[in-house]
């Protein structure tokens, strides 16, 4: 049952060759035979997924509800879920049960998904790896040794091992990218403005977006039909219409014009890497798209770009959390100064505080203009840069990771090295653009992700053209084998 | 520019964190390695450039100025023991 894509379930739920009783219960048994060595979740929901998949087969005797109705689902701990326990993986929110639920969380409860659980993710969604969480570092079900890479990495390891057939991630910086490749799924990071943000607890508000992690582009599709959508809860929604993303799947690519940053196939590129990318291009070619080169210079800064922006922006997002209203609080104050500074110096992990001081320090009087400022200029000739490639061609398309997965540990002590993870990745968010992550291949047995970036709002194009490229590959389909008993 | 000891404990005041000195220290070694790629930005002429509000230029989206949600006090404040008749408490600050 777990070897079923999300589409596929939907189908045998309808056809009732299935309840979703029965496949609620068999991922609950899956995540209680496997997360003890994955870690992928940090609260599991079984009363409530019952409960929920009972009221689904109410809805599927009937013959009425959703696509999604019944479907076994997993939110990524960021989301706010109704009186569920939503931690952000920070001891500053360990005792914190949301008192609403985000609106993601909302619409895709009305499209009757069942709740398994909330997953397991970097802190405050800072970090590449999932090693900075207050419940533990996840695994990577192809390597327990190797991070799932982050921030949705127990979202990633947990679709991946097929705890739960799909789950909702965020992507600040490549956090729903650069795990879906390390973790050989789908990954999604739709248009800035496209899914709700209400109640997706911030990070950095000019660059956060939620999107799905699933085995297939057409899983994918199925979910953003719930998921996108104008929400006037958000001040930063866009209205723009939704389409149907499941009737241009099977588009015909003939003629559609690809571009390859050359930024990302530089001679630093690892050879592997660059062999497996080349043959999905050669891939796209069969399929009759037209392959061209385009340039994007100011890539090439895109890290210290990121860094300053979002921690930024951080700085100011995370100073609600002053142990008076809700939240850790530490022991005894003496006044009012102690109560925040031991607060936030006992609630915070490494990673948060050292973001936190970044951001600090780049808005501070006399480096606002030299860092912040500056930075934000930067930022818009990158937009500019995205916007002459876009005159050229329809699609932009590299690699999604400079590596497959690393050691755990590996890079925790050096900030640089991590941040550079996701040197591919950062440039889409700081332009507010679209993209996708799908697998390309395996190097010494790990896989490898391709990305495919598109114009504001093309979600459905890069949904038709992952599509397709799965149509012809089965990279996708290959599971971990220690998972897969 | 760099980044002194000095600087981290100034900013972990200002950003109200508590860290002892081997924190410190170890703040500055990993901010001073971030601050070093951050001064490449230097390299690129921005004089006549505007810094970006929002990706695609959108403005921050109005709303009217009527109540459109309930304040869920009672609610609110269960999240934390530290409220006294429907207030939030803390360190006294003025005796």
């Amino acid at each position: 049952m777990h070897n079923y894509t999300l589409t596929e379930l939907s189908a045998s739920l309808r056809a009732k060759k299935i309840s979703s009783t029965e496949l609620t219960q068999h991922f609950l048994a899956r995540i209680e035979k496997y997360d003890k060595t994955l870690n992928s979740f940090i609260t599991v929901t079984p009363t409530i997924a019952l409960e929920q998949a009972k009221q689904a087969d109410l809805h599927l005797q009937k013959g009425n509800g959703s696509p999604l109705m019944g479907i076994p689902f997993a939110h990524k701990d960021i989301f706010c879920t109704l009186g569920i326990k939503t931690s952000c993986a920070s001891k500053m929110l360990d005792n914190f049960i949301a008192p609403y639920d985000a609106t993601l969380v909302s619409w895709l409860n009305q499209a009757g998904i069942v709740l398994l659980g909330k997953t397991n993710m970097d802190e405050f969604a800072m970090g590449s790896s999932n090693e900075n969480s207050f419940y533990g570092a996840v695994k990577n079900p192809w390597d327990i040794s190797r991070v799932p890479g982050g921030s949705s990495g127990g979202s990633s390891a947990a679709v991946a091992a097929r705890l739960t057939p799909a789950a909702s991630g965020t992507d600040t910086g490549g956090s729903i990218r650069q795990p879906a490749a390390l973790c050989n799924l789908t990954g999604l990071k739709p248009t800035y403005g496209r899914i709700s943000r209400y109640g997706l607890i911030a990070f950095a508000s000019s660059l956060d977006q939620a999107g799905p992690l699933t085995q297939t582009a057409e899983d994918a599709a199925l979910l953003m039909n719930s998921m996108a959508g104008f929400d006037e809860k958000d001040s930063t929604s866009i209205e723009q219409p939704v389409p149907n993303y499941l009737l241009t799947l099977n588009d015909s690519l003939k003629g559609l014009k690809i571009g390859l940053p050359k930024e990302y196939f530089s001679q630093d590129l690892d050879p592997k890497v660059s062999t497996t990318i080349q043959a999905a291009i050669k891939l796209y070619e069969q399929l009759g798209a037209k392959i061209s080169r385009v340039s994007l210079p100011n890539c090439q800064l895109v890290i210290p770009l990121y860094y300053i922006i979002a921690s930024a922006e951080c700085a100011s997002n995370l100073a609600r959390y002053d142990g008076v209203r809700y939240g850790y609080r530490c022991n005894n104050p003496v006044d009012l100064n102690d109560l925040y500074e031991r607060t936030r110096g006992e609630g915070f992990g490494h990673e948060t505080k050292r973001r936190l001081l970044m951001g600090t320090y780049v808005l501070s009087a006399g480096y606002c203009d030299a860092y912040y400022t500056k930075a934000q200029k930067i930022r818009a000739l990158l937009i500019e840069e995205f916007k002459a490639a876009f005159k050229e061609v329809d699609i932009l398309l590299g690699p999604t990771t400079p590596t497959t997965a690393f050691k755990l540990g590996e890079k925790i002590n050096d900030p640089v090295s991590m941040y550079l993870s996701d040197i591919y990745t950062i440039a889409i968010s700081l332009a507010g653009l679209p993209a996708i992550s799908i697998p390309a291949g395996f190097i010494n047995g790990l896989p490898l992700g391709m990305q495919l970036i598109g114009r504001p709002f093309t979600e459905a194009k890069l949904l038709n053209a992952a599509h397709r490229y799965q149509q012809v590959t089965d990279w996708h389909k290959k599971i971990p084998e220690n998972f897969n008993l | 520019m760099s980044i002194s000891l000095e600087d981290v404990n100034k900013i972990a005041g200002l950003a109200k964190i508590k860290i002892n000195h081997e924190e410190a220290c170890h703040y500055l070694k990993s901010l001073q390695d971030i601050f070093k790629l951050a001064n490449q930005m230097d390299a690129i002429e921005t004089h006549s450039v505007q810094p970006i509000a929002h990706p695609f230029g959108i403005t921050q989206r109005l709303r009217q100025d009527k109540v459109t949600e309930v304040v869920h006090r009672k609610d609110f404040q269960q999240l934390t023991d530290h409220t006294e008749a429907g207030l939030y408490c803390v360190p006294i600050v003025l005796e």
